[in-house]
Order: structure tokens, then sequence, then C-alpha cells
């Protein structure tokens, strides 16, 4: 079992905890709602915890990947998050009414916190692997797996503020979904539901999708990885 | 509308590895379209990189155990935390006869992969305590991945089929004939329901394509793409004929 704790900290379909922050006064009334909500079905110590998880483990087991996504796939999502619950249904209906402008802000603030946090618990999650006496393949693949999802969500964090508000509405469902789809994956590893099969399949999608970057490590590591890093895939027939 | 030049995982291999037996011969290739003259399409390019990820990680949990494995005394730290480098030196050769040897590893893929790796960090691993080689091993899948991705878009340019042409889901068609082709051709079933759908669609930028030139070596992939072509009942799907159009528009050729 995973020693870092997210506490659903990462899994954004609805910005819940954010709308208290970035919304304006006048919509106290949903924030509230959106409060119990977060503590009813996010955190890990609420009721409906385990609803909200199995929602997100049957989407990471999807058989579509980054690209294939589309505005309706996020609404599917968010249609099987409102019939947990109708607050959720009233929520999103409440937001939809929004100006564009508003939204950006509430999302932009919820993507940003998701990116802090699992920055935040990179260094707990190394540790982790290497309190372990052995690993698995799913075990194996892991930490790479979290920077490149932290790259993947920082760079759209990015898009998304860089985006004019109008443009931004699909970008920002998009990220919803890749956050659930793909931030499931370390859910199940915190969970010990991992599957080996699962974050392989995910994370041949991501590495497809996450651009270049750098993990951070100590000078020796980094020689030993720019040593390696154009190690020759042979072919089975070789 | 132009034509398209599209190659398969293994060519992309070739001349993003430099050790490949067929790299030459790939570059030749490449030299005659020039740099971003080939293209590769997404499921292509996920390919790649699962190949990859699927070898690493078998690596770096086979290595890791290794590293960790304790002497007599469990308490104690590692063999090799107690090991000097020229011992350290015999465990790696230890383990090198260990993967070579063991009747399990029944593909060179593998062999091949994890010799290579332990080759060329070799200096650098006997020189480091186990902490530091498990970290490591956590973060070469990401290493690895990224020169692979790097190499890719310094060569080939990206195609990525539509998924919306005027408010209509385009998803859906390349999930039906995926579906339909799956049996046939495995796991290059996405890579062919991707190709008829750049015919079809286009790609994500909006580039409309007259016919697609598929290069690839794998003489089964060929064959039973021909079969498709010829035998497949296309009626089930919703759009068979156009289905059917798109497929003459795609040629197989070898690439060398």
């Amino acid at each position: 079992m995973a020693a870092f704790n997210l506490d659903g900290n990462i899994f954004v379909p609805v910005p819940l905890l954010d709308m208290k922050k970035s919304l304006k006064k006048k919509h106290s009334r949903w924030t509230e709602t959106a409060e119990d909500l977060y503590n009813q079905y996010i955190l890990k110590s609420g009721n409906d915890y385990e609803k909200m998880a199995d929602l997100i483990f049957s989407k990471i087991k999807i058989s579509k990947n980054i690209y294939d996504f589309t505005p309706k796939d996020s609404r599917g999502l968010q249609e099987s998050i409102n019939e947990m619950d109708d607050r959720f249904r009233e929520i999103s209906e409440f937001i939809s009414t929004l100006k564009i402008s508003e939204i950006k802000t509430v999302m932009v603030a919820c993507y940003d916190r998701t990116v802090k946090t699992l920055w935040i618990n990179r260094s707990n999650v190394l540790r982790d692997m290497l309190e372990k006496d052995t690993w698995n393949e799913a075990d194996a693949l892991f930490y790479s797996y979290f920077n490149m999802f932290i790259n993947v969500m920082s760079r759209m964090v990015i898009e998304i503020s860089h985006e004019t508000a109008e443009r931004s509405r699909n970008l920002i469902s998009m990220t919803g979904l890749v956050s659930v789809v793909y931030g499931g994956i370390i859910l199940a590893y915190t969970e010990g539901v991992l599957e080996y099969d699962d974050i392989l399949e995910r994370m041949s999608d991501l590495s497809t999708f996450s651009g270049t970057f750098n993990i951070g490590s100590s000078r020796r590591i980094r020689k030993a990885l720019e040593a390696t890093k154009s190690v020759t895939i042979f072919s089975d027939q070789e | 509308m132009e034509e398209a030049n599209i190659i398969d995982a293994e060519i992309v291999l070739d001349i993003v590895y430099q050790e490949r037996p067929m790299h030459l011969n790939a570059m030749d290739f490449l030299n005659r379209y020039g740099k971003q003259g080939l293209a590769i399409e997404s499921n292509v390019n996920r390919l790649c990189q699962r190949k990859i990820l699927k070898q690493v990680a078998r690596f770096s949990r086979e290595f890791g155990e290794m590293i960790q494995e304790k002497g007599d005394i469990p308490e104690n730290s590692s063999i090799w935390d107690q090991t000097n480098t020229s011992g350290r030196g015999k465990l790696l050769e230890n383990f090198k006869l260990k993967i070579e040897e063991s009747a399990s590893v029944n593909n060179t893929l593998y062999r091949g992969f994890s010799l290579s790796i332990m080759d060329r960090a070799k200096p650098h691993i006997l020189m480091m305590d186990s902490t530091h080689i498990r970290q490591y091993l956590q973060i070469i899948p990401a290493t690895l991945t990224d020169y692979l991705s790097t190499g890719i878009k310094e060569n080939f340019s990206y195609l990525v089929p539509v998924n919306s042409v005027d408010g209509k889901d385009t998803v859906n068609m390349r999930r039906e004939l995926y579906d339909q082709l799956l049996n046939d051709l495995g796991e290059n079933a996405m890579t062919i329901a991707n190709l008829i759908s750049l015919v079809l669609y286009g790609n994500s930028s909006g580039k409309k394509y007259i016919s697609i030139n598929f290069f690839t070596s794998d003489q089964n992939f060929i064959e039973n793409f021909r079969k498709i072509k010829e035998d497949m009942d296309m009626d089930s799907l919703n759009n068979g004929n156009e289905v059917k159009a798109a497929l003459k528009s795609i040629n197989f050729e070898k690439p060398y």
C-alpha cells in the first residue's frame, strides 16, 4: 500500500474544492454543496469514496486512447458522475450557467492544484518505491508514469491559461477526462489494485503525448541515464 | 489532397536506433524522403512505446531484485552494498549469464535489450549503491520513451486522425472498424483503422489524403490486409461502401 496520500486531490471531473476559492461570493450557495460532495465522495475518509474510486477504475480500462477522446466522452464521464448523486448534476448545471471566463478561472485553479499536489508528492512516491523490497512490473514503471502524468497535466494547464476563454472550453473538458483516465492509474496504485496491463497501456499512450522532460536525480544517476537512453529495442526475429 | 507515406513500427525503430541491424538501410530509405517526409500515425507511435516499456519493466523488476538480494543474514544490507567494485562486476556477469541461460527467456528481444542496457550502464552502476541503482531503474522507463519520442519528432511528421467532421463523430467509425479487424490483424488493427480514417476524413490539422503508401516488411500483415481487401464483409459497417473505397487507396510497399 502506498505511503503517500493524494486523498482524491488529483481527480477533477468536477472542480469541487476550488469552487469555494475561485468563485465570487454570490455563488456561495453552490460552494457549500460542492464542499459537502468533496468531503463525501473525493476524500478517502468520506462515506462514498469507494463509489467515486470504482467509477475512476472503470475509466482507466476504457479502450480509447488520448487521441480518441471527444467532448462526448467528457459528457459521458460527467453523466456517470451525475448519476451517483443529484447534487453533482445540480453543480454541473450551475457551472454551465457561468461565463466561460469564470469557468476557466475555476478550472485553472483546480488543475493547478492537481499539478501542485502531484509535484509535492513526487519524493514520497519515490521513497515509497525504494522502500519496497521487491517490485512487480507495474512498480517498475510507476515512478516514471507519475512524473509523465505531472508533465502532461502541467502542459495542459499552461495551454488552458494561454488560450482565449472561448477556445479553452474543449481543452478544459479534455483535461478533466485525462485527469480521471490517466490519473486513475495513480489512484489504483495507492489502493493496491493497479494491474500491469493497465499501466502499460496508459503509459504507452501517455508517452506519445507527454513531450520532453527531465526527472530530477543526482549527477551520477543522470550520467547512467545518459549512457543508456538510446539502448536498442531489437525485434523478435533478430 | 496529397499522398501520405506512412511507416510501421519496425521502420521507426530501425531509423531511431543506430544499433539495429537494418539502421543503415533505414537511413537510406529516410533520406529518399527527407526528414518529415515520412509520417507515422498515432497507433504506430503507441506500439513503439509499448515495446520499450514492456522490456524495461521486466528488466527493472529483475535487475532491481538482484540488487536487493540479501546474504545469509537477512537483516544486513544487500550483497551488492557489501561488495567491492570487482565483486560487483562479478555479480553483473552472473546476472548476464542468468539472462542468457534462463529457460524462460525464449525471446531475443528481451535478451538483447537487457544485455545492451547493462553493458552501457556498467561503468556507472558499479560505483552506485543499491538505493541509487533503484532510483536509476525507476527513471529509466521515462528516459527511454523520451528518447524515442524525440527521435520520432525529429524525423517524422505525425498524423492523428480527425475526431470530428462537421460535428460527426469519426472515432466511433474507427472503433467499429477496429473491432472488425482485430481478429485478423491483432495489434495492427488500430493502425489500419486509422489509415482508413485518414483517407476518409483527413487528419486533425485538416489535411486530406488522396492515397496512402504504407511501408512495412511484415509479410503476414500484408497478406492479411490483402485478404481483408478482397474478402471482408463490410456491409455490417455503417459506412461499408466508403470503407471499401478507402481500402483501395491504401497501398503496401516494402521499404528496404
